[in-house]
């Protein structure tokens, strides 16, 4: 057992590549395309897109490198490394233990991989107040980080291009004497695996497709079905918000802050009204990212600290849910 | 709501200038895109509390048939 068996969060940073593909740009390379359709239905003015030798881990290294550029100790203090992606280095080793030399992380440290999108974020908060409760860790590094630009087909699937952008951030959790990150809800719904999932390129099927052809039935590329995961998200959303207030022994009033997943801005306006969460207190902003997948909602808790709106000692409702389908609820103390 | 309001809602969320009626081919309308569908899952969540299925929504063709899918029931007045 940990002597300080709570785990807090005590700082978040996060990167964006250089390049930006705003909603002209598309509009330039597709006469379809409708950028006021986009900028009011998805709220995405630009997104951005790592260069052609950047990868995931270039992101996680220059976000972690922000944060230890805030939290002066962290380096030398981390001694667990949790690495959260979809779009590894390579499938051996772990991203995570190339990082650790990377970063020049103490040799002392555990290092892992843990491959989840949208509900990544939260379950890495699990995983980090775990391993301090356990005693495993005092300091955990928590990264996420993807490349999903990398699997859109590129421009034959302006709809998917729209949506989606790049980005890392970095987390440090640390032991604490009062406990700032709360109860837990997960869940997962594997019959939902179909609906969001690229097919080829690992083991089931490693054909590797040839060229772009029909990015969709490739099956390189991402297949979302939209309306069914619009359908998930409706129905389990507002069931796992209330179960983790339950859990958390608070209501609504009690969360001074909601940030879901940033998935698209239609979907979030209208599960805020379904469930009842004033506006103010509700995150809701993908103008210059997109879609980041598991780093939307440290993204977004950095937005509403740098704005202002969000203070040290609030409480915060976080909520991922998507690819898996996986989601997962956690009440924070900032 | 009755049909007549479900159409001039139709026509609102796809900002269409023609009139919609319950014989409009809805996929025959270039703005029946995957926004306007999203747009549709919730109104027909928030309205009738009713989930369709993606597999439903892609049926979709008239008005009608959407009518048909929700449940003609659902809809109070005469069209």
């Amino acid at each position: 057992m940990n002597p300080s068996p709570h785990a807090r969060i005590a700082g978040i940073a996060y990167h964006l590549p250089e390049t930006r593909l705003g909603n002209d740009d598309l509009a330039a390379l597709h006469p379809e395309f409708s950028a006021k359709k986009v900028r009011k239905a998805i709220g995405v003015e630009e997104r951005r897109v790592v260069a052609a030798n950047e990868y995931a881990s270039d992101l996680a290294y220059q976000a972690a490198l922000a944060l230890f550029a805030e939290q002066s100790e962290a380096r030398a203090s981390v001694d667990f490394l949790l690495y959260c992606t979809q779009s590894p280095d390579y499938f051996v080793p772990a991203t995570a233990c190339m990082l650790q030399h990377r970063l020049g992380l103490p040799t002392s440290v555990g290092a892992l991989d843990f491959n989840l999108g949208c509900s990544g974020y939260v379950y890495g908060l699990g995983l980090a107040k775990s391993l301090i409760a356990s005693g495993m860790a005092s300091s955990v590094l928590l990264l996420t980080t993807d490349t999903s630009t990398r699997n859109l087909g590129g421009s034959e699937k302006v709809a998917l291009q729209s949506l989606f952008g790049d980005a890392a951030s970095a987390t440090l959790v640390l032991a604490s004497d009062v406990p700032g990150i709360h109860e837990f809800v997960v869940g997962t719904d594997g019959s939902g695996a179909e609906h969001l999932i690229i097919r080829k390129g690992a083991y089931r099927d490693p054909s590797a497709g040839s060229g772009y052809g029909e990015p969709d039935d490739d099956g390189r590329y991402l297949h979302m079905n939209g309306p069914e995961i619009f359908n998930f998200t409706i129905e389990a959303v507002p069931k796992v918000v209330q179960s983790c207030l339950d859990k958390n022994k608070l209501g609504m009033h009690d969360i001074d802050h909601v940030v879901f997943h940033q998935a698209n801005g239609f979907m979030l306006e209208y599960l805020r009204t379904k469930i009842g969460v004033p506006t103010e207190k509700f995150h809701n902003d993908l103008r210059c990212t997109g879609n980041t997948s598991s780093s939307t909602i440290p993204i977004g808790i950095c937005q509403r600290r740098q704005s202002g709106v969000a203070t040290i000692g609030q409480r915060l409702l976080l909520v991922g849910f998507g690819v898996g389908f996986s989601w997962g609820a956690v009440v924070v103390t900032l | 709501m009755d049909i007549q309001s479900f159409c001039a809602e139709l026509q609102e969320m796809l900002e269409v200038d023609q009139s919609i009626t319950e014989a409009t081919n809805l996929k025959e309308l270039e703005e029946f895109d995957s926004l306007a569908i999203m747009s549709l899952i919730a109104i027909i969540d928030g309205r009738f509390g009713k989930k369709l299925s993606g597999q439903q929504l892609a049926s979709i063709t008239t008005v009608n048939s959407l009518v048909e899918l929700i449940g003609r029931e659902r809809f109070s007045g005469r069209a």
